[in-house]
């Protein structure tokens, strides 16, 4: 046997030959191209033509087929190679298997691969977490396997036609594909890991996309469930702003719970919370609900935003408080009714009324003909007031001076303006 | 290390004795004033807008100084036949990575650096929190080195500078537009893309003066993946 070992790579021209004919042996060059044309159609069937569900089957089950193909290819016995080929061959097999494996992760990651596992049964953040875990598993396999192998061919494909065969450098190149297709699969999960800590510091001037400290107390203040839903576009610049807000808003209060969805991908939602538009904000407490209107258009929804903070504490009041009546008395020259000469020097009562409807008051007004004393014993938890421009103490009349209810509310004989 | 930082005084030297560096930062900064005047002040703007808007403007401008600036650093030293000195020192690659990707990083500081009067005006004659200034300059040297990265990582490919900053620009125009076919494409590729996206929804935080842990880690990832590529093309071509 030795020497036979020692006579074997005596003949020069016979070596060089089979070398050549092991460079030359192993998987055609086409083997990584229907592999990768393979998964080129499987995604194409998946996720762009999903409509067409005849078609999507078809050309996912040939694209299934060609990376089986090209799998089954490495493993022949005539395209085994020898020597250093073999080598190859193993490995260029073993990324296949690999790729091949991370289709199947994706299969199972289907809503028809959940029903045959069971994980469609699961609870909503244990199917959550595994459909996460799952992703990730099939894009870093996939990924993984592809670019070493596409690496390695470029390396091999030189060499072809060589007489000798550097496999040394074909491993180098698998090897440094493999450490790419890591580093992206890590820094992926890196920067994913970090946006989901949620740590930001806001150093604006104006923190408009923080709540206010009145807004906080609001909805801490909520002893019922809340729940907030945001219907966005899933990529939105007005979803990321109101998402910041919303998050920032609802961060350590138990009661409520946030969720932001897209209504192409929970039409039912949608339907049952009569959202007909992308970017509104359901408030849900109990039975009752108030709806925001924010837009998905950033233009649109520019001036909105502005005043986000303003528009959600108003809502929640309208869910915080029921809804009650105000009374402002006319007829004393007061100033939530001016007179022309008035309202032409800007002394007006509109910004108090504005505040008194924000807190979920309906103002109604009470004149001479309609005994406030009595229309506030009637009706219960109500309030009155009557706004008077002058700064002396105003006159008592014979309706001001009744009593204040005693169903509840209260009243403010008068207001005297600040100026 | 030492090894890298000799590599970056090198290249910071070759950046001022050629007229390169002087006229992409003259540039860049023409265009800057040129886009702060027309973007932030001439407009109807609070101060705190007319501060991200300039922001806004003024991260293009750091990309592209960004790209120029990183076009020569491999691509001139295959042209002029000095890698060969490089590849037979007694450097490995990633020091001579890391040592290009430094000087090309300082420069784009000092771009910045320049830069930094005109928010400045805002914070004296407007009402700006210095925080926001601070932050939108963090921005601009993590996708300005972000920027870098890729420029440096397209020099490795060719020996043209030419065909390097056209390498550059399209890797980063396509990282630009995941941003838009995110928008068109179904979940979860759909996040990933908005995710990956260059500019839009990683630089909006520094733009308002938010600083965010995720869109700071994205930048330096970016940067990693770009230069080890970088370094792994250097790898291969010892093979040839």
């Amino acid at each position: 046997m030795a020497v036979e070992s020692e006579q074997a790579p005596a003949p020069a021209p016979k070596l060089a030959g089979s070398a050549s004919a092991a460079a030359r042996g192993g998987a055609p060059a086409w083997t990584v191209a229907t592999y990768v044309a393979g998964l080129v159609l499987l995604y194409l069937a998946q996720r762009v033509i999903v409509t067409l569900d005849h078609v999507s089957l078809v050309l996912s089950s040939i694209g299934v087929a060609l990376i089986i193909a090209a799998t089954v290819v490495r493993f022949l016995p005539q395209f085994r190679g020898q020597g250093d080929r073999a080598s190859i061959e193993k490995l260029f097999g073993a990324l296949s298997l690999l790729g091949l494996f991370g289709v199947l992760v994706y299969f199972i990651s289907s809503p028809t691969g959940q029903d045959w596992l069971g994980i469609a049964r699961l609870g909503v953040k244990s199917r959550e977490r595994v459909e996460t875990l799952l992703l990730i598993s099939w894009v870093t396999l996939i990924a993984v396997s592809v670019i070493p192998m596409l690496f390695a061919e470029v390396a091999l494909s030189s060499m072809r036609r060589a007489p000798h065969l550097e496999a040394r450098r074909v491993r180098a190149a698998a090897a440094s594909g493999l450490a790419l297709a890591l580093a992206a699969a890590y820094c992926s999960l890196f920067v994913y890991a970090a946006s989901e800590t949620k740590a930001r510091v806001d150093y604006s001037y104006f923190k408009t996309s923080e709540p206010g400290s009145s807004t906080r107390k609001m909805i801490e203040s909520f002893t019922e469930p809340l729940k907030i839903t945001a219907f966005f576009p899933e990529v939105s610049d007005v979803r990321m702003e109101v998402s910041g807000y919303l998050t920032e808003l609802v961060k350590g209060v138990p009661n409520v719970e946030l969720s932001l969805v897209d209504r192409y991908l929970e039409p039912k939602l949608a339907k049952d919370m009569k959202v007909f538009s992308d970017g509104t904000i359901v408030f849900t407490k109990g039975e009752t609900t108030r709806t925001l209107s924010v837009g998905a258009d950033m233009q649109a929804a520019r001036a909105k935003l502005k005043t986000l903070d303003k528009d959600v504490q108003e809502q929640l009041y309208k869910l915080l408080r029921s809804r009650r009546i105000a009374y402002l008395t006319v007829g004393h020259g007061e100033l939530n009714a001016p007179s022309e000469d008035e309202k032409t020097k800007g002394r007006s009562a509109d910004i108090v009324q504005e505040i008194i409807r924000t807190q979920n008051y309906q103002i109604r007004t009470l004149g001479l003909a309609q005994p406030w004393a009595a229309k506030c014993r009637t009706t219960p938890r109500s309030c009155s007031c009557s706004a008077r421009p002058s700064r002396s103490r105003p006159r008592r009349s014979s309706h001001c001076s009744a009593t204040p209810t005693r169903a509840g509310g209260c009243s403010w004989p008068w207001m005297q303006t600040p100026w | 290390m030492s090894r890298a930082l000799l590599i970056a005084r090198r290249e910071l030297r070759a950046y001022f004795r050629s007229p390169l560096g002087a006229v992409v930062i003259a540039s860049a900064l023409l265009l800057d004033g040129i886009l702060f005047y027309w973007r932030s002040l001439s407009q109807r703007l609070l101060s705190g807008e007319a501060l991200a808007e300039y922001f806004w403007w003024t991260s293009g401008v750091t990309i592209t100084a960004a790209l120029f600036l990183s076009m020569r650093l491999v691509a001139e030293e295959r042209q002029t036949g000095t890698f060969t000195l490089l590849n037979t020192s007694p450097l490995r690659e990633w020091e001579i990575i890391v040592g290009k990707y430094i000087s090309v990083w300082c420069m784009v500081l000092l771009l910045t650096l320049l830069s930094v009067y005109m928010p400045l005006l805002l914070l004296v004659n407007g009402k700006v929190s210095f925080g926001h200034i601070v932050t939108g300059y963090l921005g601009q040297l993590l996708i300005g080195g972000a920027a870098a990265a890729i420029g440096l990582f397209a020099s490795t490919l060719t020996r043209s500078q030419l065909v390097s900053i056209v390498v550059g620009a399209a890797i980063v125009v396509v990282m630009l537009v995941f941003w838009v076919l995110a928008q068109a494409i179904d979940p979860p590729l759909n996040k990933f893309l908005a995710a990956a996206a260059l500019h839009h929804a990683n630089f909006r935080p520094f733009q308002f003066g938010i600083l965010e842990l995720g869109a700071t880690a994205y930048y330096l990832s970016v940067a990693y993946l770009f230069l080890l590529g970088a370094v792994k093309i250097l790898e291969a071509r010892r093979w040839r």
